[in-house]
């Protein structure tokens, strides 16, 4: 029986926590989003093994894992295995499934459990693509931001750039992901390279050689419902000078399309080779693309390298910025050219949130952080680093999990290759976290 | 039947059928929503909260006997999702960032019950569970019984006791109401 003062109680708490009614998509999003295609089966006994234990991966793997050539089709439900799980850090408190690349193995990691799926090791004998993506239920051989906002094509440059005896040109195609073909949007002179997908359809690099002074990357797009009305983007390259007399004319080049903008990445080019260089500071310059404007967000400070590895979900960039000792270019600090060990600190990441107005991710104080690569979806910022992924989330940088190696074995690379190739990883500067730095193919889901 | 466990759906949902599970689950999904909605204060985690609690019920499918009552099976997950949930190191940085801020924009009725809000968010879990699922979802005592597993009496303490706790946020509301 209801009381007059229940009712009272009742009006009011319902008023204070205010209307809740569910989004119209969220029963099928949560039905959707079961694993029951990536076969962990129903059964208590068959989740045990994900929950609890970390399989001796290279037998497993070896036995259970089916291995597939040219794959782009969708995977089936019986083509996926569980082969062990991260040991989880943090528990996240939300279900997705992660799709990522180590080394050879392409796999997707289930959260909030750590589950590891693997569709399937790669052929080391065939060449592998730099990158990959995993998009409507597909693994493409692009990087992310080559894939159209729908997922159902993709797009890319080939270029003669490099070839001896020929003369640079390149070609911006589109593959369309669903009947496996490829239309050529544009050709032309000099060396290209796709950025990304924008409002005027893909937007590439192209290798500016039609003005005098610094040289740099123009910025080109071309619609793929219009590839006759491709056209260069602005008053690029952004012209700038060198402030230091010791430094050649900079080098300018678009990195990213994120945001309704281009951004560029300035690179000092030193007069000569000399033990005392000190690269230019480098710029994260915003290119409008309405209206082609271009501003400098963000100069680094000297003895510091900065690069642009992601956005957020705002299109603000993400940066990393890595200091070198003095003397020591970051080429070299990098390319381990320098005799003695050199154990570099790790990145500064920062979000840069407007002209100079950044917002600090992780100070570099944290050796175990040292991230090489981020991905932003609806959960937050994933960051890859070895051995390990984290998030951020709601201003916070987070340890997820440490990822097992023997999750993703080392591949062994052919005969007569050892010491050529880039298959396996290097020996890491003693203090270097080791492990496996997953590459993210793709947004949480 | 569609609140209620039918055998041949549970098997087949066992077996990986996702139109089984759908048939089992689904209806269940919007009360869920607003019990998580009612318990977390915060949209997203409700809906993470009711996702983690589907795929919890659907490991737990093994353990469903037929003809269980799906309604108070699946909101018990839900609630104890809840309960992890409220616990874990996300919501704590959530509720630090989003603390008395309304989730269906700033009507001056939810504006003024931040303080209520608050006083509910320091409720134990249990009187707190209480109270969502009999004044905000509306369901019956035994209804509240059944979801807690606890007997109706006890449902009645807390959802005493959890009203003496908020009676001078109840109260300051009636000032401005």
């Amino acid at each position: 029986m209801t009381t007059p003062d229940d009712e009272q109680a009742r009006r009011k708490i319902r008023g204070a926590l205010g209307v809740a009614e569910p989004e119209p998509g969220l029963r099928s999003r949560v039905i959707t989003s079961m694993p029951i295609d990536l076969g962990f089966g129903g059964s208590r006994r068959q989740w045990a093994a994900g929950g609890v234990a970390i399989v001796p991966a290279l037998a497993v793997v070896a036995s259970l894992v089916v291995a597939r050539h040219g794959g782009t089709s969708p995977q089936s439900a019986s083509e996926l295995k569980v082969v062990g799980t991260l040991n989880m850090t943090t528990q996240v408190g939300f279900r997705c499934t992660l799709p990522v690349v180590g080394y050879l193995t392409q796999a997707r990691i289930s959260f909030p459990d750590g589950g590891v799926a693997v569709d399937r090791t790669l052929d080391p004998a065939q060449v592998k693509p730099f990158a990959f993506t995993y998009a409507g239920g597909r693994w493409l051989p692009v990087p992310p931001p080559w894939v159209s906002p729908d997922g159902r094509a993709y797009a890319y440059t080939t270029t003669t750039s490099g070839v001896p005896g020929k003369q640079a040109t390149s070609a911006v195609f589109v593959h369309d992901v669903a009947t496996g073909k490829a239309r050529e949007l544009w050709s032309g002179d000099n060396s290209g390279q796709v950025l990304g997908w924008g409002p005027g359809g893909v937007y590439f690099n192209r290798q500016g050689s039609s003005q005098p002074g610094p040289i740099g990357s123009e910025l080109w797009v071309v619609d793929p419902a219009n590839p006759a009305g491709a056209h260069r983007v602005g008053p690029n390259p952004p012209q700038s000078q060198a402030s230091d007399p010791a430094v050649q004319p900079t080098y300018k080049t678009f990195v990213r399309i994120a945001g309704g903008a281009a951004w560029a990445v300035t690179f000092g080019k030193p007069a000569a080779p000399s033990p005392t260089y000190v690269a230019a500071p480098g710029t994260i310059d915003r290119m409008d693309l309405r209206d082609g404007s271009v501003s400098t967000w963000y100069t680094a400070p000297d003895g510091v390298s900065v690069s642009m590895v992601g956005a957020d979900a705002q299109g603000h960039p993400v940066l990393f910025l890595n200091a070198f000792p003095k003397g020591m270019g970051p080429s070299a600090a990098s390319s381990g050219t320098v005799s003695t060990p050199y154990l570099p600190p790790p990145p500064e990441v920062l979000l840069l949130t407007g002209p100079n107005q950044t917002h600090t991710i992780a100070s570099g104080s944290d050796s175990a952080f040292r991230p090489s690569l981020v991905l932003t979806d609806s959960h937050g910022m994933w960051f890859s680093s070895p051995g390990s992924l984290w998030l951020y989330r709601n201003g916070e940088l987070t340890k997820v999990a440490d990822v097992p190696a023997e999750l993703f074995p080392t591949p062994t690379p052919p005969p007569g290759a050892a010491g050529k190739g880039n298959l396996a990883p290097g020996s890491p500067a003693p203090g270097f976290p080791v492990g496996v730095t997953l590459s993210l193919a793709g947004a949480c889901t | 039947m569609a609140d209620v466990a039918a055998a041949e759906l549970v098997d087949q949902a066992k077996a990986g059928d996702r139109g089984a599970f759908d048939a089992l689950v689904g209806p269940v999904i919007d009360p869920a929503f607003r019990l998580a909605f009612g318990m977390l204060h915060d949209r997203e985690a409700a809906e993470d909260a009711v996702q983690e609690a589907a795929f919890r019920a659907w490991r737990s499918l093994g353990n469903l006997r037929p003809g269980t009552e799906m309604r108070p099976w699946f909101l018990a997950i839900v609630a104890n999702q809840c309960r992890s949930t409220l616990r874990g190191r996300w919501h704590k940085v959530l509720k630090l960032s989003g603390l008395g801020t309304p989730s269906q924009g700033v009507e001056d009725p939810v504006v003024r019950g931040a303080d209520l809000r608050r006083a509910i968010r320091q409720l134990k879990h249990d009187q707190r569970l209480a109270l969502v699922l009999h004044f905000y979802l509306d369901l019956s005592l035994e209804e509240v019984a059944a979801i807690t597993r606890a007997p109706v009496g006890t449902v009645k303490s807390r959802i005493h006791r959890a009203v003496v706790r908020l009676r001078p946020q109840l109260e300051a509301e009636e000032v401005f109401g």
